[in-house]
């Protein structure tokens, strides 16, 4: 029985390079989980953040409400409110996707707001002198100088994404965060060292293609002071 | 002036809605993963199979699985889902519809009073259960709870079983499942009953897995409580005798909600369940604990050399 | 349907406020103020450790603005370090406790918990004051130069004072990290205010695992808090950071990375 299946692999070399080579289909898979989960947060959270950010910068009393209590529920850690949700909505993806959704609107509503204040008055002004319609404005004037602020946002929250994805395989929907798991449980440390390498791999490049997307969308803005 | 702007903020605009609707195709690339259902001619019923969250129930559920897929139909897997606590409400809800358990423990979760005799367990099993769930008959292999001490401790404190523990106890450090306290076949009420070790301290490790064996190992704990058929038992442990017969006789069965059940997964459990014996029952889990295979691979294994699958 | 959903909900928030209520809870190794005293004890620890680490790299970097992309690109995998892997990793190296002896008297009970916590609280604190150091005014620089002031004094005396918002801006975003982190630990068999959650998840009582979440939020928050006054007090009122939207650099708390 065992030549069907080969000689097992090593559990405390940190990589067993073989186990890898024989692993690749789901390496691949989780990662995709991965990548999927912390991309719908992203979106999800986007498509919050803008309409949220638009108000709070133009209905200034909602401002700091709006910033102090998103600054607290930043706070909470991932693991807590994953199990926040879940006498509610049980062992399933959105117990995952609505606290990563949140901490991705967190992120990216105060990133907005700092883009759409950092259009110069003079700009606004002379764009109603102009007779900009206020939604032309938006769109045409006001959204697009607040670009870089708005991808730095995309950047750090993507990053942070990725990072916290791992945690939700505590409650079973974790992508690379389910391999380490596995690994642990058998005493096999190479799951765990390719999934982590992984999911840095993953923040590192997001982010190099995020800069990328940043200086094609707005390269008047390289020479300024750009987001680190 | 204006023209430059207005070229500027629509090349913004536009290479972030492109990104965006690469973003959104991506998600939704992703999301539909379904497997390509290959379009067999007999069209079977699609089963979730669930698994308990160590090495000895994933490897069954696999099995349980694989040979079912290999009659056609159509298996999902959620691996990895709980313990019995977790897993068996899985099953009532219609999460999953089967999964592999062992007899002993769920009938104690069914508060019911499972005895050494596999028979007799199934038979009491078989009334607690509600009318919408099955389980199968159960395999001769048994996975039982295990307390675990170091050659060096059963030398110093002399035990041998684990009545001989109760006097030591207080001096000694425990270290189990988090649900233990609370299992009665772990320290809960029926271990109270019979032994009533009362331990200096109670850590809560993990389910028969690496940490509670390095605690062991490392003198963390001074008793462990392992899996007897699927842990990983290292040549200087001691398995401290259940002289007053706490476990009961935990043998693997399939539990399948009745509304999927046919004669036929029932005949095709029944022949996976035949051909697990204790001996074979511990080969495989050692495939998974020690040879770090893929419970997967080694239920393929398995299943391919008793012609199963 | 939309009553019965809330007649759950108030009912579920009752058998919370009744474990609060029970008076066993708030006793021994599993009650609220001993996870507190643990979870808070070992997150002080690990900070502490990663600041004697961190700190002094950074002040030196920044102020020989040396480094800076290293320190930056830290900055950004740091938001991303798979605190769950490293956590993993350590205790399959190292065993789940009976750290050296030293450790344990100062409360460690948890080796490889210790090691996690300090690999994640040294990226903020590092970058951050780096880029604290780095980012002071050049001018600043060359009139305490011009005054007379060697590099060493030129560092304690103009170049800290300015940087330490940005500097406890990290320290900040680190212990949070770090309380958050610390959570995670339960399941690798620690102790602290995760264990309600762990435990929770084990037995399928929910109630435990929203308590939990609750209790590690709140301390969470109250950390943040507690910090944030620090800060006040400390960095002089010149310097203060008025509380804006984030830049990149200066990071808003994180909640648990893994």
């Amino acid at each position: 029985m065992t030549s069907l299946l080969g000689a097992g692999y090593n559990g405390s070399s940190w990589i067993d390079w073989s186990w890898v080579n024989d692993h690749t289909t789901e390496i691949s898979t989780r990662l995709r989980e991965h990548i999927v989960l912390a991309l719908l947060a992203l979106l999800y959270g986007l498509v919050i953040a803008l309409p949220l950010a638009i108000l709070a910068s133009r209905k200034r009393r909602l401002l700091p409400p709006i910033l102090s209590v998103t600054g607290v529920l930043y706070t909470i850690p991932s693991l807590a409110a994953f199990a926040f949700l879940l006498p509610f909505t049980g062992l399933s993806r959105e117990t995952a996707l609505i606290p990563l959704t949140a901490y991705s609107l967190l992120i990216l509503v105060r990133n907005v707001v700092t883009g759409l204040d950092g259009v110069p008055a003079e700009v606004v002004e002379a764009a109603r002198g102009m007779g900009y319609s206020a939604p032309r404005q938006l769109v045409q004037i006001e959204l697009p100088l607040a670009v870089p602020a708005i991808i730095a946002g995309i950047r750090i929250a993507a990053v942070t994404l990725i990072g916290l994805v791992p945690v939700a395989a505590l409650i079973g929907q974790g992508g690379l965060g389910a391999m380490m798991l596995d690994g642990f449980q058998r005493d096999f440390r190479t799951p765990i060292t390719v999934a982590g390498v992984l999911v840095i791999a993953l923040a590192v490049v997001t982010d190099a293609a995020l800069v990328l997307v940043q200086r094609l969308a707005t390269p008047w803005a390289r020479r300024s002071r750009v987001a680190a | 002036m204006t023209k430059s702007r207005c070229r500027s903020g629509r090349r913004a605009i536009t290479t972030v809605a492109i990104t965006l609707a690469i973003a959104v195709v991506l998600a939704a690339c992703g999301s539909s993963s379904k497997a390509n259902t290959s379009s067999t001619t007999a069209k079977k019923a699609a089963l979730n199979v669930g698994s308990k969250n160590f090495g000895g129930a994933q490897i069954l559920s696999q099995a349980y699985g694989q040979a079912l897929a290999a009659k056609g139909y159509q298996i999902t897997y959620k691996d990895n889902i709980g313990a019995t606590e977790l897993i068996y409400k899985a099953l009532t809800n219609g999460d999953i519809d089967l999964y592999g358990e062992y007899q002993g423990t769920l009938l104690t979760y069914l508060n019911g009073t499972p005895t050494g005799d596999a028979q007799t367990t199934y038979a009491a099993l078989q009334q607690k259960l509600p009318p919408t769930i099955v389980a199968s008959k159960p395999a001769p292999a048994v996975d039982v709870n295990g307390f675990y001490v170091l050659k060096s401790t059963a030398d110093k404190y002399h035990l041998t079983t684990i009545s001989s523990l109760k006097p030591v106890a207080p001096q000694l450090v425990f270290g189990g499942p988090p649900e233990c306290e609370s299992r009665p076949l772990c320290l809960g009420a029926k271990e109270q009953q019979l032994y009533g070790l009362q331990f200096k301290e109670v850590k809560k490790l993990d389910p028969g897995g690496p940490i509670t064996v390095k605690a062991l190992d490392d003198g963390t704990i001074d008793v462990g409580l392992l899996f007897t058929g699927s842990s990983v038992i290292k040549p200087n442990y001691v398995l401290l005798q259940d002289d007053k017969g706490l476990q009961p006789a935990d043998n693997p069965v399939a539990v399948i909600r009745k509304s999927v059940d046919t004669a036929e997964i029932n005949s095709i459990i029944d022949k996976v369940n035949a051909a697990l014996t204790v001996q074979e029952y511990n080969t495989l889990a050692l495939q998974v604990q020690d040879q770090k295979l893929d419970p997967k691979d080694v239920a393929a294994a398995f299943l391919r050399s008793k012609g199963l699958a | 349907m939309g009553p019965a959903i809330a007649r759950g909900g108030v009912n579920f928030l009752g058998h919370v406020v009744d474990w609060f209520a029970n008076g066993d809870h708030w006793h021994g190794r599993e009650g609220v103020p001993y996870l507190v005293v643990q979870h808070l004890e070992i997150s002080a620890i690990s900070l502490l450790f990663a600041i004697v680490i961190a700190l002094p790299i950074g002040l030196v970097l920044g102020h020989l603005r040396r480094g800076g992309f290293l320190a930056v690109s830290f900055s950004n995998i740091g938001r991303a370090l798979p605190s769950l892997a490293i956590l993993l990793l350590a205790v399959l190296a190292f065993g789940v406790g009976s750290p050296p002896k030293v450790f344990r008297t100062v409360g460690i009970g948890s080796f490889p918990t210790f090691i996690a916590l300090v690999a994640l609280a040294v990226p903020p604190v590092l970058t951050n004051t780096y880029v604290g150091m780095a980012g002071v005014d050049t001018e600043l620089r060359e009139a305490a130069r011009g005054m007379g002031m060697s590099g060493a004094q030129v560092l304690r005396r103009v170049e800290l004072p300015v940087a330490l918002p940005l500097i406890m801006a990290g320290v900040r975003t680190s212990a949070v990290a770090v309380v958050a982190t610390a959570t995670l630990a339960a399941y690798v068999g620690w102790g602290g205010l995760g264990r309600y959650i762990i435990d929770g998840l084990a037995v399928s009582d929910n109630v435990r695992v929203f308590v939990g979440a609750l209790l590690v939020a709140l301390l969470s928050i109250v950390v943040e808090l507690a910090l944030g006054a620090v800060q006040r007090a400390v960095v002089s009122r010149g310097l203060q950071l008025r509380d804006q939207p984030a830049p990149a650099v200066v990071q808003r708390p994180a909640p648990t990375n893994a």
